[in-house]
């Protein structure tokens, strides 16, 4: 029976393992085979049963031994073993027929090698992919790709080429495995060339070239050996074609399925890291040319001197917008003068200094028109000859207009190299630069001009002022302060303004002199001179008249600038002094000056004016009780120094010079003092003094328009700058201060309401909500804005009041005011008024004069200017804004079953790029990411972390979406970011949503605060656990949770800004309590939209960039 | 809005730096003048239980504050009291990272 079995042939196996793809046997306890499927039978030969194992040489020791541990009682599986030259897989268990001990054993083994190809391709192919996610430039996306591919193909050489801008040519990026040469010469190749890598590119479809018989024709003319094989995929993504990705095998190796699958792979991979990166490359370039933009303005805007702003503007025109020449021009009268240029030649710049305003030349034409040209190509630069030499030098061309105010100053030029300098964003750039240039040269010409007024100002303030002027050389044109006017005689002007016209005023006898001084002033370094002049009522006045001369930047005097002083007061006594008693006793009782006579200290005689100064009687005089040591306080409380008294007694006169009185009642007066000796032996002396308080107060005037210049070119914030005006204005000038702006809706409102009381403030500020100003209104605020006409009341009479009063109410609280003079200027700029600037007396009791209508006039219209600048700032703020939002997804995609919104607001004064960001994009199957967070810091690094945040944020959500992988991710690469030494971190929710009913969110924080999710029942939860901060330490502790979303919820994810603005008003608390109260159908606008409005009305104007990401459930 | 103010003492054994006010971007400057002098100290106690507010920016100074007394071989302790300050630490779970108490009696020297 033994026998017969032994014989028989090997059974097969039954039970559909018989045709199963892998080895199968069965073993009987004395480890013989008594049954084999067709594979094993295949491998092993048609053989009879009942061999033992062992004696089958195919099968390995290891094979055996493990078999026969099955038949010992114990499963082997997965066990992987090295047979037949390949490597093995083996399972092997016991067979029971008694449950005492195997009859035998069952036993299946499979040829795995191929899967470990498989296998360890795939582990490489991500490792490859992780590397990839790391890496930020295309050479070294290209060289991993490459070193990795050519690793696990066993490829002897490889390349990965981009196309070119105009897709003609394919750029090679990197190469392995090539010799020099053949680097050299296929650094770059036309597209349209036979090659495997073109054809892929062309094809949009991979091509695989076999080596050896079965070669491709096509490609017999390339210099590549017969037996060489290739592998050449597009490199895609979606449907753009980037470029191509070839690898090169010798020794006729033939591409199996294996490799192309793994070819295609990681052709995939790599079009995907070099999209991110050249999208990260065009990105950082924008970003940094915006903020090289943005600091080129913040040079400009502190440039004092035009020539410096030029320069600033034409180095800016090379260095940020990448022209090879630049130059900034500007416009004197119909002519152009080159202020600064570079890289153009002599014979360019001579053609231009000769330029007129009507040339047929694109500078000319953008100055003329007021708008931008731009030249693209020479073709196009044909139209204007006088760019027929300068085509050999460049190839593209701006020239555009620097408009400040609505008026053109000049033009910005640049030549570029390359035409593609002037796409749209380049364009944008170069208005912005002209923009720029244009408000910092007019206020670089304003700054100059108002310090030269205040220099003049303070120069005529040191002589005892009266009036200054200007006298342009070239033009012959003259400006004369108001004073001036009175001086001469005129009323406020009829002066004819030119040098002739003052010329007439002049005495005829002293013309010659003041001309020829004038004259000579100018060659040197101005003028002195005392001269007559002749008022228009035929009286004679003497005038001081100083002057320096003004140059222009070359140092070229341009004309004259200085004061002039009424000095026929000093005149008069000179000659009143000098001349016959009578005609001083004439003056003696005229009353202009006080005069008194004396002999030592004592005063025995005065004329009535002096007895007014000084508060004294005729009788007071007679008891000799006044002697000047009562009356003058010196400068130690002392009567005249002894000095002084020698000075009397030797030349026998004492100049004019400041004095105090001492009035009878203690208070004390400034005067103007003089004294001469009349007999040195018995010490008698005359003396005159001059009241000074009118041109103190004067003085104490310009000081304070001086002081609230300072102010209002503080702070470009202009509503408190306003209101901090208003309270230098009280109680100095006036009880009460309002500055009541038009706004854009026709509304007119108090911006600014100062007095002593605040408790009259808030009534004023109640009044206006009772009783809105009616902007048709007779009189007041709303008549001035709508005139442009100063108001001045020196009294304010009760029926005014009654008619202002619509009732009783109001009249008895106008009343109680004790309003008694007002004075109302307009605000004024760039011919438009759009605000007055009112000051009242009430309690202290004064009225205003007609002096004091100047004094407001000045002051509203500094404040209208600083009004109007801040209003400029605010436009160019906008470019900021831009700026940000370039950082942030445009439009939030469409999530299916989810309403989504977002708002964001720039925080600070609004010219800094903040560091909030938000994102929200699909991770495929129904999956979507949600980012939010806020990077430390403002400005460019600030900037520059957002954007690694954000792209790193979405590459590795991409390739995983949990969301502690994207945490991790960016807190390696803020790791890697250098940040200048400096500690810069980032605080970030990054979630995962999978929709559904109910969809599920899978978040986790990185020290930010907790998003909320307004249940549809109405109560708020918080979601996620702390986190640690990202960006500082290599090894944060961070913790995802699960929620459900069901149909209803609201889930907001906001930055720190939002609850900031709320520091005072119940921060994270007023959030919760918005969501509570939030009506229950509010869509996800909604929802974003009432917590920014909310936020803004907490926080004011001033605050930290704010975001919110609202996602409801449908 | 208070600005911030900052006044140090010596006691027992420690530099202490109560600051009180605000601590946020406009603060940067006060905080530095302040706390320069004292970053070679062994022992420096930042107290901001009286800090009424804070925002990143403090934070960051905390950190780096903390970065550069242990650069010194020193040891910088936050006192957080129980404000936005604490809000903020426990939001990033800093406690783990600096060396933070809650009160100034909890400084242990």
């Amino acid at each position: 029976m033994a026998a017969a079995r032994k014989s028989a042939e090997l059974e097969p196996v039954t039970g559909g393992m018989d045709d199963a793809p892998f080895c199968f046997g069965v073993v009987d306890a004395e480890m013989r085979l008594r049954s084999a499927n067709r594979a094993l039978r295949q491998l092993l030969g048609a053989g009879p049963e009942g061999i033992a194992l062992e004696l089958f040489p195919q099968l390995s020791p290891e094979l055996v031994s493990a078999v026969g541990r099955a038949v010992q009682g114990e499963s082997v599986c997965g066990l992987e073993i090295e047979q037949a030259g390949g490597q093995h897989l083996v399972d092997c268990y016991p067979v029971w027929d008694a449950p005492s001990s195997p009859s035998g054993a069952a036993f299946a083994f499979r040829d795995i090698t191929s899967w470990i190809d498989v296998r360890r391709r795939g582990e490489r192919l991500q490792r490859v992919s992780a590397e990839l996610s790391g890496a930020a430039r295309i050479d070294e996306i290209a060289d991993l790709v490459l070193r990795g591919g050519r690793e696990v193909l066993d490829a002897s050489a490889g390349a990965v080429a981009l196309l070119t801008e105009d897709g003609a040519q394919l750029q090679v990026m990197a190469m392995v495995g090539l010799d020099d040469r053949t680097r050299q010469e296929w650094r770059s190749f036309p597209l349209e060339l036979h090659t495997p890598m073109g054809d892929a590119v062309r094809g949009r479809a991979p091509v695989f070239v076999d080596a050896g018989e079965g070669r491709d024709e096509r490609y017999a003319d390339l210099p590549i050996p017969a037996d060489v094989a290739s592998a050449s995929v597009p490199l895609m993504v979606a449907d753009r074609v980037l470029g191509g990705l070839s690898f090169r095998f010798d020794a006729g190796r033939t591409i199996d399925s294996g490799v192309r699958g793994f070819v295609i792979a990681l052709g995939n991979q790599c079009a995907q890291a070099i999209d991110r990166a050249l999208l990260y490359q065009a990105d950082a370039a924008a970003r940094l040319r915006a903020e090289r933009l943005a600091d080129i303005a913040v040079r400009l805007a502190a440039a004092t001197e035009p020539g410096e702003v030029a320069e600033l503007t034409a180095e800016a025109g090379l260095q940020v917008l990448g022209a090879s020449a630049s130059a900034v021009v500007r416009v004197t009268g119909e002519r152009l003068e080159i202020m600064s240029s570079r890289g153009y030649p002599e014979p360019a710049l001579a053609a231009w200094r000769s330029f007129d305003r009507d040339d047929d030349a694109p500078l000319a034409e953008c100055i003329r028109e007021g708008r931008p040209i731009f030249l693209d190509s020479p073709a196009e630069a044909a139209r204007y000859p006088a760019l027929a030499a300068a085509a050999e030098r460049h190839v593209a061309w701006a020239a555009v207009p620097l408009i400040a105010h609505g008026q053109v100053l000049g033009a910005l030029a640049l030549s570029f190299d390359s035409a593609t300098a002037l796409a749209g964003r380049e364009r944008v750039a170069i208005n912005t630069l002209a923009a720029e240039c244009a408000h910092a040269l007019d206020r670089a010409v304003l700054s100059r001009h108002i310090s030269q007024v205040n220099q003049r100002l303070e120069a005529a303030l040191e002589a005892g002022n009266m009036g200054w002027w200007e006298w342009d050389s070239t033009s012959g044109r003259v400006v004369w302060s108001q004073n001036l006017e009175r001086i001469y005689g005129l009323e406020p002007g009829t002066f004819g303004g030119t040098y002739d016209d003052f010329l007439a005023l002049v005495h005829p006898d002293d013309r010659e002199t003041v001309s020829t001084r004038a004259r000579a002033g100018l060659d040197g370094e101005g003028h002195e001179a005392e001269h007559r002049i002749v008022t228009p009522d035929g009286r004679t006045r003497w005038i001081d008249g100083r002057s320096r001369v003004d140059r222009d930047a070359e140092g070229r005097s341009t004309g004259l600038g200085g004061i002039a002083i009424d000095i026929t007061k000093r005149k008069l006594v000179e000659l009143a002094l000098r001349e016959s008693d009578a005609r001083f006793r004439g003056l003696f009782e005229s009353g202009v000056l006080g005069v008194s006579g004396g002999c030592g200290l004592l005063i025995d005689e005065a004329n009535d004016a002096l007895l007014e100064l000084i508060g004294y009687s005729r009788d007071d005089l007679g008891e000799r009780a006044i002697s000047l040591d009562r009356l003058i306080v010196g400068e130690g409380g002392g009567l005249l120094t002894e000095v002084e008294w020698n000075h009397l007694l030797e030349p026998g006169w004492l100049a004019p010079h400041e004095r105090q009185y001492r009035r009878k009642d203690g208070s004390s007066l400034a005067v103007l003092f003089a004294a001469a000796m009349i007999d040195a032996p018995s010490r008698r002396w005359i003396g005159y003094a001059l009241d000074l308080t009118e041109r103190k107060r004067d003085e104490a005037a310009l000081r304070f328009l001086a002081d609230a210049s300072d102010l209002l070119s503080e702070s470009l914030d202009y509503q408190r700058t306003l209101q901090r005006l208003a309270e230098l204005v009280v109680p100095r000038l006036a009880d009460w201060c309002i500055v009541a702006v038009l706004g854009d809706d026709g509304v007119i409102r108090n911006l600014a309401v100062a007095h002593t009381d605040p408790q009259k403030v808030a009534l004023v500020r109640q009044l206006e909500q009772d009783y809105p100003s009616d902007p048709d209104a007779p009189t007041g605020a709303p008549a001035v804005i709508r005139t442009g006409h100063t108001e001045y009341l020196a009294t304010i009479p009760d029926e005014l009041l009654v008619e202002v009063s619509p009732d009783e109410r109001l009249l008895g609280i106008l009343r109680d005011l004790g309003l008694r003079s007002v004075i109302t200027a307009p605000l004024t700029a760039r011919g438009r008024t759009f605000g007055a600037l009112s000051m009242v007396i009430a309690e202290s009791g004064r009225s205003y004069t007609e002096s004091d209508v100047q004094l407001v006039e000045d002051l509203a219209h500094r404040a209208a200017l600083a009004i109007d600048n801040a209003r400029l700032f605010r436009e160019r703020s906008a470019i900021a804004d831009t700026l940000q939002a370039s950082l942030l997804p445009p439009i939030l995609p469409k999530v299916p079953g989810f309403d989504v919104a977002a708002e964001y607001v720039p925080g600070g004064d609004g010219v800094d790029v903040g560091g909030d960001f938000y994102d929200l994009f699909s991770t495929g199957d129904g999956r979507w990411a949600v980012v939010i967070g806020d990077v430390c810091g403002k400005g460019a690094v600030a900037a520059t972390l957002t954007g690694v945040t954000r792209h790193t944020a979405r590459a590795s959500a991409i390739e995983d979406d949990d969301p502690l992988h994207v945490l991790g991710s960016v807190n390696t690469a803020l790791l890697r970011t250098d940040t200048d030494g400096q500690i810069r971190f980032c605080t970030a929710v990054v979630g995962r949503l999978e929709t559904g009913s109910p969809s599920r969110l899978q978040l986790a924080r990185a020290g930010h605060p907790p998003p909320l999710v307004r249940r549809r029942n109405g109560t708020v939860e918080e979601l996620g656990a702390g986190g640690t901060l990202l960006g500082v330490y290599s090894d944060p502790e961070l913790r995802s949770t699960t929620t459900q979303i069901e149909s209803g919820d609201v889930v907001v994810l906001y930055t720190d800004g939002v609850t900031d603005s709320w520091r005072d008003a119940g921060g994270d608390a007023r959030l919760v309590e918005l969501l509570v109260a939030l009506p229950g159908e509010s869509s996800a606008v909604e929802v974003a939209q009432r917590i920014r409005a909310d936020a803004i009305r907490a926080r004011g104007s001033v605050g930290d960039d704010m975001a919110v990401l609202v996602l409801r459930a449908m | 809005m208070q600005a911030l103010s900052l006044e140090r003492r010596e006691r027992d054994g420690m530099t202490l730096i109560e600051l009180a006010g605000e601590f946020d971007l406009a603060a940067e400057p006060v905080f530095h003048s302040g706390v320069e002098a004292a970053l070679s100290e062994p022992l420096l106690v930042l107290d901001l239980s009286h800090v009424s507010f804070m925002d990143s920016t403090g934070l960051r100074l905390l950190l780096e504050t903390d970065a550069r007394v242990r650069e010194n071989d020193g040891r910088c302790v936050i006192v957080q009291g129980n404000g936005s300050v604490h809000r903020l630490i426990e939001q990033g779970l800093l406690a783990a990272r600096l060396e933070v108490v809650s009160r100034l009696d909890d400084v242990t020297l």
